[in-house]
């Protein structure tokens, strides 16, 4: 590392007694929420890399009839392991490090609640991916029988090879590991707020992450009872889910659980838009408690919408989950509405954090769309397992999971490591990785409404489907283009960046009155709190401008701050 | 202050009515006993939360007037959006002793790593994995008398 980064590092740690071991062993032994944060970040980004290449290869695959690169088992351990990765080894843990890192900072807290607890789901769930990913080099190859598992397929009779194995008890222990990284979040904001904090002056990311935290609490445990009794039918004689048992049950069971999986996916991401939308729109944000109250409420209706997965079961209550899936769409637009009324009339300056904003809007508004299509049960018998659920699922969990955590990265890697990211390159990556998963996905809804079934790696000539699969395909190479200009800036910025500042965006909650980085202990002082934005309280006390705040550039900006500090 | 509790009771008021109308138009047992299950979570950690917050209980308790009007102010204290802004945070305190680092996290990670695998491998792992686990959880408990 050059001397300009160390310097930036030293400040960060200027200031407090008790200094950390250095070097690895500070990593491996580490508690401070800053440090975990930063390794679940670190390591569910390289966990999506990895899924993401097995989704390269997928798409390579489709890209013309015939098969080409791989057999057919492959392809399905492939479309396995991107899913299981994607949501389990990514975008969970990045939501989880994205708390960890910002929750206490946004609090005024010192740290978490439990600092060991904190730094062990860490461990675990990085343990656990491991074992799943393990899969691949036992001889019968990982786990291939879709991202849910569902039994029968998954039983010992089906799916008799060692991968299988891995895949559940890894996914057992990440359970463990999340459930307990719930608890540990619920009792830092329940328990860790500074003086004046109250629940209704909570940022609305800690809101968000709040919900958040009951679903996997709640939700987590349903999903591991279900992992283990897959397992005692597998290895010890069990018959929860075989032709004696009901393998219905476990799609209630892995439902219950993965419907409120997207929530918890999606809610910190709609957390972090809440915060960036109105820094970058100059205004505070439009209906706080309408926010806070559609973000329970999407919470408590996840908990009652599981079925949806499972109309063509069709041994459900199908106008039930019809219409508790409709209820959803209410507490969503809401959100909608409020983040338009705040950019409304506001002095917007589109920079990378707000660029990547407006980018999950329009993606995550399409998903929802077609959310709502499928939500009906009609339309559901009709495109269930084709491409069009591929399709949906991808602008939902792509609009949150990847342009939303973008916009966060954009938007707190200053506070992190003390140095901007390149603004220009940003924004070639986010036009390039909207283009290119427009390109990929949007093809997809025509394919499933032309019946391509999803999960196959092969396809007929004759069923006409070539064309669109190659514009798909060609769409993958512009996002992982996109992703490569991303890799290249952070790791240039990390030394090169200019650097930022305590507050470069002219922020609104409390990570932006310590420095960037944050010390160990993360405040020297506190401004007072009196509302949900007590950093802009305070500049608009001490700058007097009129007419609300100032924009500038980050240059200028961070002189600001050095002057208000001094 | 009783916010963090109206949190949850404020998911019961969804959650209690959806279990009994999932049920009736259902009559599907294995949605309806994790339906039942959430409420029975939800109520066990207000449970918690008031156990360990006095000042949130004496908050909530039902106060003087008549019978409707004591119903009435109890929902409104139960649910209603209104909070006082001087109170501290229920669960007082933290970590007095926030720890430097500490190589239990990891350990005990691994041990209970190598033990699930012992489930799928055998006792020959198995048995390995939980003395390891012993050894850490008790590293892990003594630490902070030693720090
Ligand atoms: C990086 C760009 C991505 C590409 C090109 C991509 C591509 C694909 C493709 C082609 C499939 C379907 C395979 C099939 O049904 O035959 C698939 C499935 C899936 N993807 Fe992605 N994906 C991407 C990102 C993501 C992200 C960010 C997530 C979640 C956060 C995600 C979650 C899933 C899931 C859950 C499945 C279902 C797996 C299954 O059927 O078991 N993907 N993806
Ligand atoms: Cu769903």
């Amino acid at each position: 590392m050059t001397a300009a980064q160390g310097d930036v590092r030293g400040r960060g740690g200027a200031g407090h007694v008790a200094r950390e071991p250095e070097g690895v062993v500070s990593w491996l032994t580490t508690t401070d929420h800053k440090k975990v944060g930063v390794l679940y970040m670190v390591t569910a980004f390289l966990f999506f890399l990895v899924a993401g290449a097995f989704s390269i290869l997928m798409r390579a695959e489709l890209a013309a009839p015939g098969l080409q690169l791989m057999d057919l088992g492959t392809y399905n351990e492939l479309f396995t392991m991107h899913g299981t990765a994607m949501i389990f080894f990514f975008a969970t843990p990045m939501v989880v490090g994205l708390a960890n890192y910002f929750v206490p900072l946004q609090l005024g807290a010192a740290d978490v609640a439990f600092p060991r607890l904190n730094a062990f789901t860490y461990w675990l769930f990085l343990f656990s991916a491991l074992i799943v990913f393990g899969g691949f080099f036992v001889a019968a190859g990982a786990a291939a029988f879709g991202w849910y598992g569902y039994p029968p397929l998954s039983t010992a009779t089906y799916s008799p090879g060692l991968g299988a194995d891995l895949w559940v008890m890894g996914l057992l222990l990440s359970g463990v590991a999340s459930i307990l990284g719930a608890v540990n979040l619920l009792a830092t904001i329940f328990a860790m707020r500074a003086p004046g904090l109250t629940m209704f002056r909570l940022p609305l990311f800690t809101w968000n992450i709040l919900v958040t935290s009951v679903l996997m609490l709640f939700t987590f445990p349903v999903i591991g009872a279900a992992l283990a009794m897959l397992f005692i039918d597998r290895n010890l004689g069990g018959s929860f889910f075989t032709a004696e048992g009901d393998p219905l049950v476990y799609q209630h069971l892995f439902w219950f659980f993965g419907h409120p999986e997207v929530y918890i996916i999606a809610l910190p991401f709609f957390g972090i838009v809440s915060e960036i939308v109105p820094v970058f729109s100059r205004k505070p944000l439009f209906g706080y408690k309408a926010f806070v109250f559609a973000t329970v409420l999407i919470g408590a209706y996840s908990f009652s919408v599981w079925a949806h997965h499972m109309f063509t079961t069709g041994a459900i209550a199908a106008l039930f989950f019809t219409i508790t899936s409709f209820l959803i769409a209410i507490p969503t637009g809401v959100k909608f509405f409020g983040w338009i009324a705040t950019m409304w009339r506001g002095r917007i300056w589109l920079a990378t954090p707000m660029l990547h904003c407006l980018g999950m809007m329009g993606m995550f508004l399409i998903g929802g769309i077609t959310g709502v299509f499928l939500a009906s049960a009609p339309i559901d018998y009709a495109l269930h397992d084709t491409y069009y659920v591929v399709a949906h699922m991808h602008y939902v969990l792509f609009g949150t999971g990847v342009f939303a955590m973008f916009a966060g990265v954009f938007y707190w890697f200053p506070k992190m490591t003390g140095r901007m990211l390149d603004e220009r390159l940003g924004a070639i990556q986010f036009w390039l990785v909207f283009i290119g998963f427009n390109l990929t996905f949007f093809p997809m809804h025509q394919l499933g409404i032309d019946g391509m079934p999803r999960r196959v790696g092969d396809y007929l000539a004759a069923t006409g489907w070539t064309d669109l699969n190659f514009v798909s395909t060609a769409g993958t190479a512009v996002i992982a283009l996109g992703v490569v200009i991303f890799l290249y800036n952070f790791v240039t910025s990390l030394s090169h960046g200019p650097l930022a500042g305590d507050d470069p965006w002219g922020g609104h909650t409390l990570e932006w009155a310590t420095s960037s980085p944050p010390p160990h202990h993360n405040f020297a002082r506190l401004p007072p709190i009196t509302s949900d934005r007590p950093v802009l309280d305070e500049r608009l006390a001490l700058g007097p401008r009129q007419g609300g705040e100032p924009i500038q550039p980050p240059a200028s900006r961070s002189q600001e701050g050095r002057r208000r500090r001094g | 202050m009783a916010e963090e509790v109206r949190f949850f009771l404020r998911g019961l008021v969804y959650l209690v009515p959806i279990t009994v109308v999932y049920w009736l138009v259902s009559k599907e047992p294995a949605g309806t006993a994790l339906l039942v299950a959430l409420v029975v979570g939800f109520v066990a950690v207000i449970g918690l939360v008031l156990l360990h917050a006095s000042s949130a209980a004496a908050e909530l308790r039902p106060r003087s007037g008549g019978i409707a009007g004591r119903l009435l102010g109890a929902v409104n204290r139960a649910i209603g959006f209104h909070e006082r802004v001087d109170a501290p945070p229920p669960l007082e305190g933290g970590p007095d002793l926030i720890p430097t680092g500490s190589p239990w996290p990891l350990i005990t990670a691994a041990s209970i790593v190598v033990a699930g695998l012992g489930l799928i491998f055998g006792t020959w792992l198995l048995l390995p994995g939980l003395a390891l686990l012993a050894w850490a959880l008790l590293g892990w408990l003594t630490q902070l008398d030693r720090a």
